[in-house]
């Protein structure tokens, strides 16, 4: 029972109403996108920051898994164990500890010096060397290096664990530039082979922690119960948890930034509802006219729901616009605030849910004053001049 | 006569209820066949019912009592939705003024009837909208917008429209209401013309004796009720039908105008006014007093 032809004309009806009443129709247009846009960019930007955690945490675990434990001090010979894992591609023991580098605080990464390269991805040496096996020095990380004003060769005192006990000074081979460790943003970092930290630390053989690395991601599961059947003890970490936990820390700025958008959102379905009535009013008249030559309430209906929606798409456009330049201003923001770069994503999908939301919210709240006007009795209607 | 009428009254009565107690009898009982070809007029005075008749022809309102047949149809007790079809299909309307959509141009307003029945293509329905704008004369004024016309061309485009579904009758309610004398006339001889020579069934209501005398048939309605010819024009003040109140006005009316001569001659005696204006006010009075004596026919005022 659609009729072509009378949608036509309930669009031309609309449309021309729209024209008549500029200063009214661009202000509800602009409720329904300021609601849009913040919705397209606060998605945008927190799917985008979503990605990026994603990535660096990635880029730091790998397909890996870390062994810790907090009571028991770890042997580092259980790599050795875990090695023979099945799936297990990798595993090596670590040290991390909180220290000082000539009284400045800083943190000690003992590592053995094979697996430099993987577990810091040094990115560059600006100076001197890469830790060699056997080493006796250590590698100071850029900013401490200029910090503490040391060149390649200098000696540095180095102190770690309990008071007092672990004090002592080492040469620098090398200065070095890391990427993308995320946890040590801007502190200082010294890396020395593990050996040395074990004996600064007077525990020889400790590990802090296990780097396990597996063949697959599919794995991380299977092996990660493995471990957790060898050593009751310790703590295990899989990227999966920790994705878990920073997602559920997402989730709730995400709430946050939705219920924001959502605000905006009823705004501009107030904006509609309330033109739409006033459409109505002005054309009770001709409700009357078009009842007498026969339209019915769904005719007189979808004259109304034309003009919500022709509202609603331009509201749509103009926010889905707007929503993407918004989404690099915010991004500009968060990086001034914040110092985090954190690229918007843009995908069709957002814009697309975004435009939704808005003909969603512009037809259904411009239903019911449209169905009001629709369901006047048209003597009613004629009477009113 | 074994014809159908285009539309049928049988002792159609309306009844408004205002309140619990307050009811307006606007139709006491009123039965009527119009046929195909016919002209009819319905005169009466504002208030005596004219509107809400056209509004129950014309299906836009329910009869209180009584039953509505269109073109054989017994429409009475349908839905609204199907209302709708059978004013599309079989009524034409035009009203006082304001008839179009001031949206659209006269082209659109009369095509917009055609299009709502689905039955004709845009096309269609354009080349039939040129064919009646131009039988109203207004083939040149297609485009304009309603704002862009004057009353009279409003009016000839709204018969267009009302034409546009080969309506069973065509229902106007002061058609001329919003015209000056020589526009409406003009209007009138075209309603004429497309009864004579279409066999076109207009119905028109007015308390416009000039307008009501075009028609071939002309009714008269008083107090909701339908006469065939002009009701005896009772004496002015008898239109309230109550006796007390009658009795009362007139009570009030002797008491005002004793109330004048005794003033006035108190003003003559105490010097206040000439004799000139004395006799002139007097004379005014008495004329007055004559007068209610007439009404009433009562001889001892
Ligand atoms: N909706 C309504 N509610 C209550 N009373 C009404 C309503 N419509 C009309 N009436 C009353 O019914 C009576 C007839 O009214 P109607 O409008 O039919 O008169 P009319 O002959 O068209 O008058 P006019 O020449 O002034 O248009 C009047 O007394 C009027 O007050
Ligand atoms: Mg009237």
């Amino acid at each position: 029972m659609v009729n072509v032809n009378v949608v036509k004309y309930a669009v031309k009806f609309a449309w021309s109403d729209i024209l008549t009443r500029k200063m009214r129709s661009t202000l509800t247009v602009l409720g329904i996108a300021v609601g849009v846009a913040l919705l397209i960019a606060l998605m945008s930007v927190s799917l985008g920051m979503r990605s990026e955690i994603e990535t660096k945490l990635e880029e730091y675990l790998g397909v890996g898994i870390l062994v810790s434990s907090n009571e028991t001090l770890l042997p580092e010979s259980i790599s050795l164990k875990i090695l023979k894992i099945p799936y297990v591609r990798d595993a090596y023991p670590l040290i991390l500890v909180f220290g000082s580098v000539e009284e400045r605080p800083a943190v000690i990464i003992g590592l053995p010096p094979e697996k430099q390269d993987e577990y810091l991805t040094v990115a560059e040496v600006l100076e001197g060397r890469e830790l060699n096996p056997g080493d006796k020095g250590v590698l100071l990380e850029e900013k401490l290096a200029k910090r503490l004003n040391v060149k390649v060769g200098d000696k540095v005192t180095v102190s770690a664990g309990l008071a007092g006990r672990g004090k002592d000074s080492y040469p620098v081979v090398g200065i070095v530039k890391m990427e993308s460790l995320i946890g040590f943003g801007e502190m200082n970092v010294l890396i020395m082979p593990i050996k040395l930290a074990q004996d600064l630390l007077g525990r020889p053989s400790y590990a802090s922690q296990i780097q396990v690395k597996v063949v697959n991601r599919r794995y991380v599961d299977v092996v990660a119960r493995t471990i957790k059947k060898l050593y009751p003890h310790a703590t295990i970490t899989t990227p999966e948890e920790i994705m878990r936990r920073i997602n559920r820390i997402l989730n709730i700025i995400n709430t946050a930034l939705i219920s924001i958008a959502s605000i905006s959102m009823i705004v501009a379905s107030l904006s509609v509802m309330n033109t739409i009535m006033m459409v109505v009013r002005e054309r009770i008249r001709e409700i009357g006219i078009l009842k007498a030559i026969g339209a019915t309430r769904g005719h007189v209906l979808m004259i109304f729901l034309s003009e919500a929606l022709l509202l609603s798409i331009m509201g749509g456009l103009l926010g889905a616009f707007s929503g993407a330049v918004g989404s690099y201003l915010l991004q500009e923001l968060i990086s001034r605030l914040t110092n985090v770069r954190v690229p918007p994503i843009f995908r069709l999908d957002i814009i697309g849910e975004g435009m939704l939301i808005a003909l969603i919210v512009g037809v259904s709240s411009g239903f019911y004053p449209s169905w009001k006007g629709a369901s006047i009795r048209p003597i009613e209607a004629l009477r009113y001049e | 006569m074994s014809e159908t009428p285009a539309i049928d009254l049988r002792k159609v009565e309306k009844i408004y209820y205002l309140g619990a107690e307050v009811r307006v009898h606007a139709l006491r009982g009123i039965s009527l066949k119009v046929y195909r070809g016919d002209f009819i007029s319905i005169m009466g005075p504002s208030g005596s019912g004219k509107t809400t008749l056209l509004n129950i022809m014309g299906t836009m309102d329910r009869p209180t009592k009584g039953r509505v047949i269109v073109d054989g149809i017994d429409v009475t007790d349908m839905s609204e939705g199907r209302l709708a079809v059978i004013r599309r299909e079989k009524i034409g309307f035009v009203f006082q003024a304001y008839n179009l959509i001031t949206t659209l141009s006269a082209l659109e307003n009369v095509m917009l009837p055609m299009l709502l029945t689905g039955k004709y293509t845009e096309a269609e329905a354009k080349e039939k909208a040129m064919l009646l704008l131009e039988l109203v004369g207004l083939e040149e004024r297609a485009a304009h917008r309603p704002r862009e016309l004057s009353g009279g061309e409003q009016q000839r485009v709204a018969i267009a429209r009302a034409l546009a579904n080969d309506p069973a009758f065509v229902l106007m309610d002061e058609p001329t209401g919003s015209l000056d004398t020589v526009t409406g006339a003009r209007v009138m001889s075209l309603v004429k013309l497309l009864n004579e020579h279409f066999g076109q069934t207009f119905i028109v209501v007015t308390h416009n004796p000039a307008v009501a005398k075009v028609a071939q048939k002309m009714f008269f309605i008083r107090d909701g009720l339908l006469y065939l010819s002009p009701p005896k024009e009772l004496l002015e003040f008898r239109m309230s039908a109550n006796a007390e109140d009658r009795i009362r006005l007139l009570d009030i009316q002797v008491r005002l105008l004793r109330n004048d001569i005794l003033s006035l001659r108190r003003r003559f005696r105490s010097g206040d006014i000439p004799r000139e204006t004395y006799l002139r006010m007097k004379r005014n009075i008495i004329r007055r007093l004559e007068y209610l004596r007439r009404l009433t026919g009562y001889e001892g005022l």
